[in-house]
Formats: structure tokens, C-alpha cells, sequence
């Protein structure tokens, strides 16, 4: 067991040197001791549909291969930028999806026909991103809403704690009249969208305005930020089913997504004996 | 009505010169088109069940900018991209997945991938129009192969003309997904379909694409090919019989992606 979480924080960096008996921990026992997570049934999905109105979940479909090949230890750094690249893209339009339209009647070469569109420009929609995973979905948000403004804001958890930490914001100023599309790729405890939703609603700005986007997430950070932003909308690519207690981790989950879509995944010596 | 005909020629760039009595012809002489409603659709996809359209809130923005007369180039394109990038996603979803155990930092879980690798994947674009799918294609699918085939549709009689094609060699082995940004009557895709069997592609291998379709081009493809998949972004009411352009349509979309729409001159009166 303590085998166990002590390969688990190596693999996610978050042991700086580490003596481990590394030499005794042969890679055919740890496939036996490490464990395989099943995902969560398609009842115990449409539950959770069932209970969070404001949820949606992608389609399986879609997002199983990318999600895949995202999850995977040895997945190179190309290959996990170019499907996260993908998986967001598709969020952005189911996101785009939900935006209110309004309708009007124009002209196409052949005739008149009902046009049903956003019913807000580029400008009027802001893609605030939860710093530092956040700003990986800035190079998709921008390619299908060239004209949006950006607005940021620095939230750090605290590794031993799993407490968010709050550094910085720079947001538009009338933030208050814009749809916000908040984005951050994980979602475990939902302590950092729950603060940067905070921060938002202090700046004045309505839940019913707010898509918070996310790659992956858990039932307990559903949970949490739906009772304290019932009406805010969430969209993700899927529920991992578990959400580790001691690093509050989610699994299988993709590791540190920061860390591997910017290639500062940290590496680590496995010296002798202790 | 000759007058309205005129002038959807014109908008068309149909007509070199033309002498039209513009300043008698308002704009409120063409015909207002409304969209298939829900029930309609419903009906057309329980009678092809290897028909999808795509939903209805990913597709009506953008495509009302596509469609409007007064979107320049830029925004089409950027529009056009959006839309095909769907497709293409859903394409791709549909495609045959299986089943590994596969390990992420934290444990192992059941991976679910796509059954072929990107180069046994192969798009084949129906030129001129077609190749705007390519760009968003190779962006999805990085290393997939790119067939070609030219037919343009002689635009008197409306039948298609086969003029080229390069195709790669094992492409009998290959997961085809074949492209055309409209689908009208049918009869050019027909033509593709046709040399892609001549090639050994079998049916069930084969999705096409394409943003604007309608009932007629659906039936006759599905009529011919049963087992081929058709994923469109919206079937559009009317197929006019005396151009043979969807209504409401986007116009000519390779004149207004690639930028070639003809200058038409619209001089003073009728001689």
C-alpha cells in the first residue's frame, strides 16, 4: 500500500528525490499492485445527469479515443497536445452550442431563409482561464472565437493541503455584462472553480452567464460547485469515477495535465537503496 | 417568376452579361424558404438509418453565416472550417473502436481506441469543392492519406463529368471518408462512389461528408449504396429544378470559399 502511493506521487512529481527500494519493485509486481479503475457505468451517468440539470456530459463517441491516448503514462508530448488540442475544440462548440441565440430573417445567393444565430459578437464573450492548465485551452478558444477577450486568474493548490491558493487576476473590466466561458482542464475537489467562481460573481457577474468547461472531473467536485453555483452550466469530456484521498487526484485521470501539455513534467532520479 | 429566375442566376454567376431589369426587381420578390421541421427530419432519419445530422444548436450559427449573401470571404471560410471540423469529428467517432488495457500515471483503465491507425484512414475529396474539407481533415487526422477525384457538373444538363483521380494504390484496404461540401441531386457523389467500388471500397468502409444536402441526393445515394454512411450538418427543403441548387443553399461554395465568384455585370435595362 504504501508501495503503492509512493510510485504514485513519483509518477506525478510530486516527490522531489526519492529513495526508493526501486530495485526490489520490478515492473511485473507493480502491474499486479497498481490498479485498474473501471469508468462509471452509463446508469450511473444518466444519475448524475439526472441530478445536475446544468451538467452535460460529451458523447462517449467522441471523446473515449482522444481521451485514450491523453491518459496514457507513455503518451509523447506532440501526441498529448494535439488530442487535448481536439478534445477541446469539441468542448469549445458544445460550449458555443449553448450560447442564446436569437433569430432574423436574411438573405442567402438563392433567397430568403430563417437565420438563427448567437445572439452575442466575439467581443461579448470572455474566456476566463483558471491559471496555470487553464491557458492550454486558449489556442483552440481563440481559433473558434478569434474576437473574445481573455481574462485570467492565478490559483495554485496546494499539494499537501489540496487548499487552492489565490495569486492573481487581470479580468475585462465590464466583465459583468459578458457570457464567461471559464475553463480549467481538471476537476477534483472543485476548490479552484469554486474560488475563481467567487471571484467572478464579485466582479458582478450572473451564474446564468457562466459555462465552466473541463476536460476531465469527479462526482465530489460536481457535487460542490453545483451546490454552491446551481446555476451555473458545466460541460465535460467525462467522470472519472474515483477522486484519491490522499493526493486528491483523480483516477485513472491524465496525471498533471499542466505539466504534461507544457513539458515541465519533472524528472526524477530513482537512485539505489535506501 | 422569370424575373426571380434571372436574378438566382445572377446571384449564381451563372450568366456572363447580363441584362436585367434590376432597378424593377425588390429584394422582396424572392421566395422566403423555411427549414425542415423536427417531425420532417425525425422522418428521414428512422427511413436511412445510416443517415446522421448533426444537431441542430452545434450548426445553425454557423451555417446562417455561411448561407447569408453578405458574409465575405474570411468568415466564410473561418465558418466553413468550424462546420467541417464537426463533421469530421463525428465522422471519426463513428468509426470502429476496440478494446485494450492501457496505463495512465495512476493506474490502469480500459482504453477504447480507434480500431485503424491515422494512415489507413483515407479521405477522398470530390474536386474542386471537396478540398476544403482537407484542411480541418489533416488537422484531426494528421497522417491520413488524401485521395482525389475530379467531376465537375456540366452546368446546362446538371449530369456530372468524371475528369481525374488519384487514389492510393491499397485503398481497398483503407477506411474511406469521402467529401463534398453539397449534395443535390446526387449525381456527382454517384460517380465517386462508383469508381471508389471499382477500386474494391467496400460500402460498409465508406462515410461521406457533406455541410448541405437534401431528400432527393439522400435517397439516391442511400438507393445505390445502402451500407455507406452519410453525416450531413443540416438537409435543406427545396431542390430547384431548373439549376439544380439546394434552397435556401449556400450558393456556389467553391466560388465563395476559394474566392472565384464571377464579377456578373448587371447593366441598365433589358434590350
Amino acid at each position: 500500500m504504501f508501495k503503492n502511493l509512493a510510485k504514485l506521487a513519483c509518477c506525478l512529481g510530486l516527490v522531489n528525490g526519492t529513495f526508493l527500494m526501486c530495485s526490489q519493485l520490478k515492473n511485473d509486481h507493480s502491474h499486479n499492485k497498481m490498479q485498474h479503475y473501471n469508468f462509471l457505468s452509463e446508469n450511473e451517468l444518466h444519475n448524475l445527469l439526472n441530478k445536475h440539470q446544468n451538467l452535460s456530459i460529451l458523447n462517449r463517441n467522441q471523446t473515449e479515443h482522444i481521451l485514450s491516448l491523453m491518459r496514457e503514462a507513455n503518451t509523447d508530448i506532440v501526441t498529448f497536445r494535439k488530442n487535448a488540442d481536439r478534445l477541446i475544440r469539441i468542448l469549445m462548440e458544445q460550449a458555443l452550442a449553448q450560447l442564446e441565440k436569437q433569430n432574423s430573417v436574411k438573405q442567402s445567393p438563392l433567397g430568403f431563409y430563417d437565420a438563427n444565430e448567437v445572439k452575442f459578437s466575439d467581443q461579448e464573450i470572455c474566456i476566463v482561464s483558471i491559471l496555470r492548465s487553464g491557458n492550454a485551452f486558449l489556442n483552440e478558444g481563440l481559433r473558434v472565437i478569434s474576437g473574445a477577450s481573455i481574462g485570467q486568474i492565478l490559483i495554485q493548490r496546494n499539494e499537501e493541503t489540496s487548499m487552492p491558493k489565490y495569486f492573481f487576476e487581470k479580468l475585462p473590466e465590464n466583465i459583468n455584462e459578458q457570457q464567461i466561458i471559464l475553463v480549467d482542464p481538471m476537476l477534483g475537489t472543485g476548490g479552484s472553480a469554486s474560488m475563481a467562481l467567487k471571484i467572478l460573481k464579485n466582479y458582478g457577474v450572473k451564474e446564468e452567464n457562466i459555462i465552466f468547461l473541463t476536460l476531465v472531473s469527479c462526482e465530489q467536485g460536481l457535487n460542490k460547485v453545483f451546490k454552491e453555483h446551481p446555476n451555473i452550466r458545466i460541460i465535460t469530456a467525462q467522470v472519472d469515477p474515483i477522486l484519491i484521498k490522499e493526493s486528491n487526484y483523480l483516477a485513472p485521470g491524465i496525471g498533471d495535465f499542466g505539466d504534461r501539455y507544457f513539458g515541465t513534467v519533472k524528472k526524477h532520479t530513482r537512485s539505489v537503496q535506501v | 417568376m422569370f424575373k426571380n429566375l434571372l436574378r438566382i442566376g445572377v446571384n449564381l454567376s451563372l450568366f456572363n452579361t447580363t441584362y436585367v431589369l434590376c432597378k424593377s426587381i425588390k429584394d422582396e420578390k424572392l421566395p422566403h424558404y423555411h427549414f425542415l421541421n423536427e417531425q420532417d427530419l425525425n422522418k428521414l432519419l428512422k427511413k436511412h438509418q445510416n443517415l446522421s445530422i448533426i444537431d441542430r444548436s452545434y450548426t445553425e450559427h454557423i451555417l446562417s453565416i455561411i448561407r447569408d449573401i453578405e458574409t465575405d470571404t474570411v468568415e466564410f471560410r473561418k465558418n466553413s472550417d468550424r462546420l467541417i471540423r464537426i463533421l469530421i469529428e463525428q465522422a471519426i467517432s463513428q468509426i470502429e473502436k476496440k478494446k485494450h488495457v492501457k496505463q495512465s500515471p495512476l493506474g490502469y483503465y480500459d482504453a477504447h481506441e480507434v480500431k485503424f491507425e491515422d494512415e489507413e484512414i483515407c479521405f477522398v475529396s470530390i474536386l474542386r469543392s471537396g478540398n476544403a474539407f482537407l484542411f480541418e481533415g489533416l488537422k484531426a487526422v494528421s497522417g491520413a492519406s488524401i485521395g482525389q477525384i475530379l467531376i465537375q457538373r456540366n452546368e446546362d444538363t446538371a449530369l456530372p463529368s468524371y475528369l481525374f483521380q488519384k487514389l492510393p494504390a491499397n485503398i481497398k484496404d483503407q477506411q474511406v471518408i469521402l467529401m463534398d461540401p453539397m449534395l443535390a441531386t446526387g449525381n456527382s457523389a454517384t460517380l465517386a462512389l462508383r469508381i471508389l467500388k471499382n477500386q474494391g471500397v467496400k460500402q460498409e468502409n465508406i462515410t461521406f461528408l457533406t455541410l448541405v444536402s437534401c431528400e432527393q441526393g439522400i435517397e439516391k445515394l442511400f438507393r445505390e449504396f445502402p451500407k455507406m454512411k452519410i453525416i450531413t450538418a443540416q438537409v435543406d427543403p427545396i431542390l430547384l429544378k431548373d439549376f439544380n441548387y439546394l434552397a435556401p443553399g449556400i450558393g456556389n461554395f467553391g466560388d465563395r470559399y476559394f474566392g472565384t465568384i464571377k464579377k456578373s455585370q448587371q447593366s441598365g435595362q433589358q434590350q
